[in-house]
């Protein structure tokens, strides 16, 4: 089996104030997983994420990302391996112009100017956001801050990119974009590690669950096989979603009970009836 | 991501239940005659006093001794800067340039290092048990225009919020390989640029957010506003205030007029 | 009767360069003891729609206001926001920026002590309205150590003790996670059922408020472009995916079904999807 990309060897984080702890979590993340991360808020899903950078390092247990152990690098080194898009684009958003906005990661990493000049105009093309380009970026609305966000941690070409709530506030079509890059950025080979309560944005996009409870994992799977599990997600405090249950509602007629998508109830049903017809 | 910290510790006891006004009144004249004094036994008793006051009011240890690590080495620095720069009559322990270090200014070094902790716990002791509203209902039954408490209030409040986004915001700009702990010191004062605007930006969207939300329950209307809970002082609390005003008094004489405290009797006499 | 009336609403915000056009003739009724929904893409003007509800527009924002709003027969312009705060009440979406007290109980008292109260009535007040959102155990629980949909209880409980008739909510679920969202809905729609106050849904996600909701508004760009039942303003795909709406599932379901086998289903709720579906697997002749 090839080396994962992110190993987790009982790892424990204790309670501080505002994280919550969580408890001898042990698990490998395989390279070019798009892994979900599911629980309730406090959950700890989030401080589990952290320790991908080092945003937190371990209380007890072990944490590699790529074989390096995340206790003894600091968060800047691993920059460039690791990218993070936080849930408020307002978190980090401070400079003069969107360019420097989507630079400064770039320029942290000791890039060379004019490579830095090349990578963000490309990243601000593919992002169509190439217009905005001189604007102070707290003055725009809030569907193009968090593309700047974006563009700023794509800019720096992680091959591990965490994604922390990243469409909350955002409408339909502005998630289904963002969800357009990120999967761009999957097939070209990076992990990505989504963290999410949105049971539709897991089924949609993620090949692989983890579900988080109080600090704990209790499910780590396919996204498929976690899914139809309605007793494990109910413990979680999370509920399937509405294609999912209306499979199940309907095992009686024929119809799957582990659904993830509407077009997949729509083949599975079309089958289906073309065959009772 | 929220939460809340501040120097309030949740609890019950005589000195929780004590008016916040008298508490207020004994931390002003408490810190008072701590500062009028520079003797080293009386500064050591009031010192143990009030570590007996807040043990007895329920305070934890691990909450006296996390504060007491905050000050540890403001206390260090005021021992060696005394005891070194402020040239006291005693036997010289050591001469260095312009430096000379006699038992005098090392014992009067001690007690006013003994003496910032005494007075940073007498201040506590009124903060720890008094919360914020209690502290800004005092500040107003005293005087303060209730849109300034108000400031207040809220203030105190966003302390550990401003915290939290300030981590958030940190962890944010690390994680875009912003390096805050190695290089010079010029480098790191410039690392943290970027954490600042954005802080302020935040804080501009927070603030206007708040009073938004202010105006919309109703605050600044043209109406007297009512007082919910009003303070009001029980017998115990006359009882200490009479209690504080007299020790006060009789303190301050004792050091004004007859020049109690000034020196170290004690120790040379 | 109609509670809320916009007439020919327009706003612009007033900036350095020039002013910001966000609300552009926006004509709205709606009416007592309904829920109403209003959805649409970031940066529509929904929230700007809002503060011109409980008139933080024009009172409190640089910019100019064109047209009128009536709340409760009351025009929006003659009044203070803040003696509006007994007719409207609104939520937003942060909790935090908008919970400032010690004490969940002090935080519903604020607003009661600026309206002038007497004491009794606001320890009535307060018991009563912590109850409704079933927060009565945490009354002496500091609000910032609450969850995101115990915070938005206690936002709505601020609200509600100063008995407005209008409760306007911008986004209030959008960072809670389902079971906190559904804590909400539920608060707010006992409200309405057992005392007819009228609640303005205000988002991006139909999933709940189609269920909840009789009316319901898309904008788009500062302008109202349809109006109408969320049962019927959903089916059309179009629309919706201009509005940038998500729609409830089941709806996209539908969408996809219709355009692959040509029926005409229209579901908000699984339950219609089930009824349907088992009649057709179980019965190949019937149609959706």
């Amino acid at each position: 089996m090839a080396e994962p990309i992110i190993r987790i060897n009982r790892l424990s984080h204790a309670y501080e104030e505002g994280t919550p702890a969580i408890h001898d979590i042990t698990l490998d993340i395989p390279d070019n997983a798009f892994l979900a991360i599911i629980g309730h808020n406090g959950a700890g899903k989030t401080t589990l994420v952290k320790h991908f950078n080092g945003l937190l390092k371990p209380s007890r247990g072990q944490v590699l990302v790529t074989g390096i152990d995340v206790a003894s690098t600091s968060t800047a080194a691993l920059a460039h391996l690791v990218g993070f898009v936080f849930q408020n684009p307002d978190h980090q958003i401070f400079s003069g112009t969107v360019q420097e906005e989507v630079a400064f990661g770039l320029k942290n990493l000791g890039i060379a100017s004019h490579e830095v000049e090349r990578r963000v105009g490309q990243i601000l093309d593919e992002l169509e956001i190439g217009a905005f380009r001189d604007t102070p970026p707290a003055m725009l609305g809030y569907g193009l801050r968090r593309k700047i966000t974006l563009a700023a941690v794509l800019a720096m070409d992680p091959r591990i990119l965490v994604l922390d709530e990243p469409t909350v506030g955002l409408d339909a079509h502005s998630t289904n974009e963002f969800f357009n890059h990120i999967n761009r950025m999957h097939q070209q080979g990076h992990s990505i590690i989504l963290v999410t309560h949105d049971m539709r944005l897991a089924a949609r996009y993620s090949s692989s669950c983890l579900v988080m409870r109080q600090g704990c994992t209790i499910g780590y799977d396919t996204t498929r096989n976690i899914f139809s599990n309605s007793n494990l997600l109910a413990c979680a405090g999370l509920a399937q979603p509405a294609v999912t249950r209306l499979g199940s509602a309907l095992q009686d007629a024929g119809m799957p009970a582990n659904l993830l998508s509407v077009e997949e109830f729509a083949d599975a049903y079309l089958g289906l009836s073309e065959h009772t017809l | 991501m929220s939460f809340a910290y501040d120097l309030f510790q949740n609890g019950d006891s005589w000195l929780y239940r004590l008016d916040p006004r008298v508490k207020l009144l004994a931390s002003i004249c408490g810190s008072a005659l701590l500062l009028s004094c520079r003797n080293f036994w009386l500064v050591l008793v009031a010192l143990l006093l009030i570590l007996a006051i807040l043990l007895s009011a329920g305070i934890s240890r691990a909450t006296l001794g996390s504060t007491l690590r905050i000050l540890v080495p403001v206390m260090v620095m005021i021992v060696l800067f005394t005891a070194l720069f402020t040239p006291v009559e005693g036997t010289r322990l050591f001469q260095f340039w312009i430096v000379t270090c006699t038992t005098g200014s090392l014992l009067l070094g001690i007690t006013l290092g003994l003496r910032i902790a005494a007075l940073a716990y007498v201040i506590l002791a009124w903060l720890y048990t008094t919360d914020q509203s209690a502290l800004t209902r005092s500040l107003v039954a005293l005087g303060l225009p209730h849109p300034w408490g108000l400031t207040l209030a809220i203030a105190l409040r966003h302390i550990p919020l401003l915290a939290a986004t300030f981590r958030q915001i940190s962890d944010a700009q690390q994680a875009r390989a912003l390096e805050l702990s190695r290089g010079s010191l010029l480098h790191k004062a410039r690392a943290f640029i970027p954490i600042t605007v954005a802080m302020i930006i935040n804080s501009l969207r927070t603030a206007e957010a708040l009073s938004r939300a202010l105006v919309s329950r109703g605050f600044g209307a043209p109406i007297q506003r009512t007082i919910w809970r009003p303070l009001k002082m029980r017998a115990a609390d006359w009882v200490w205030l009479a209690m504080i005003l007299v020790s006060t008094v009789v303190g301050l004489i004792a050091r004004y007029a007859f020049g109690f405290g000034i020196d170290n009797w004690f120790l040379f006499s | 009767m109609a509670i809320i009336q916009v007439e020919h609403l327009s706003f612009a915000y007033t900036t350095d360069l020039e002013p910001v056009k966000v609300l552009d003739d926006i004509n709205l009724e709606i009416d007592k003891g309904e829920a109403f929904a209003l959805m649409g893409p970031t940066g529509a003007g929904k929230s700007t729609l809002c503060l011109a509800l409980n008139g933080i527009i024009p009172h409190l924002v640089n910019g100019t206001m064109d047209g009128r709003v009536l709340v409760d027969g009351i025009d929006t312009r003659d009044t203070y926001p803040a003696a509006l705060s007994q007719t409207v009440g609104i939520i937003h979406q942060d909790p935090d920026s908008q919970l400032f007290c010690p004490s969940v109980e002090e935080e519903v008292a604020f607003g009661l002590e600026n309206a002038g109260l007497a004491r009794q009535e606001i320890t009535e007040r307060i018991d009563w309205a912590l109850r409704v959102v079933r927060m009565d155990a945490y009354r002496k629980s500091s609000p910032a150590r609450l969850s995101g949909g115990q915070k938005q209880r206690v936002a709505i409980a601020c609200s509600l003790a100063l008995l407005p008739k209008v409760l306007v909510l911008d986004e209030p679920t959008s960072s809670l996670d389902p079971a906190g969202q559904a804590e909400v809905y539920e608060a707010v729609e006992r409200l309405r059922r057992e005392r007819q106050v009228t609640l303005v849904l205000v988002g991006t996600d139909a999933e709940h408020s189609a269920a909840y909701t009789a009316h319901m508004a898309f904008l788009i760009a500062g302008k109202i472009i349809a109006l109408g039942e969320p049962q019927k303003l959903l089916a059309d795909k179009q629309l919706v995916t201009l509005a940038g709406v998500y729609p409830p599932q089941m709806m996209e379901l539908a969408w996809e079904l219709n355009s692959r086998c040509q029926t005409s289903y229209n579901w908000l709720h699984m339950g219609q999807a089930e009824s349907d579906l088992r009649a057709r697997l179980q019965d190949p002749r019937s149609h959706g």
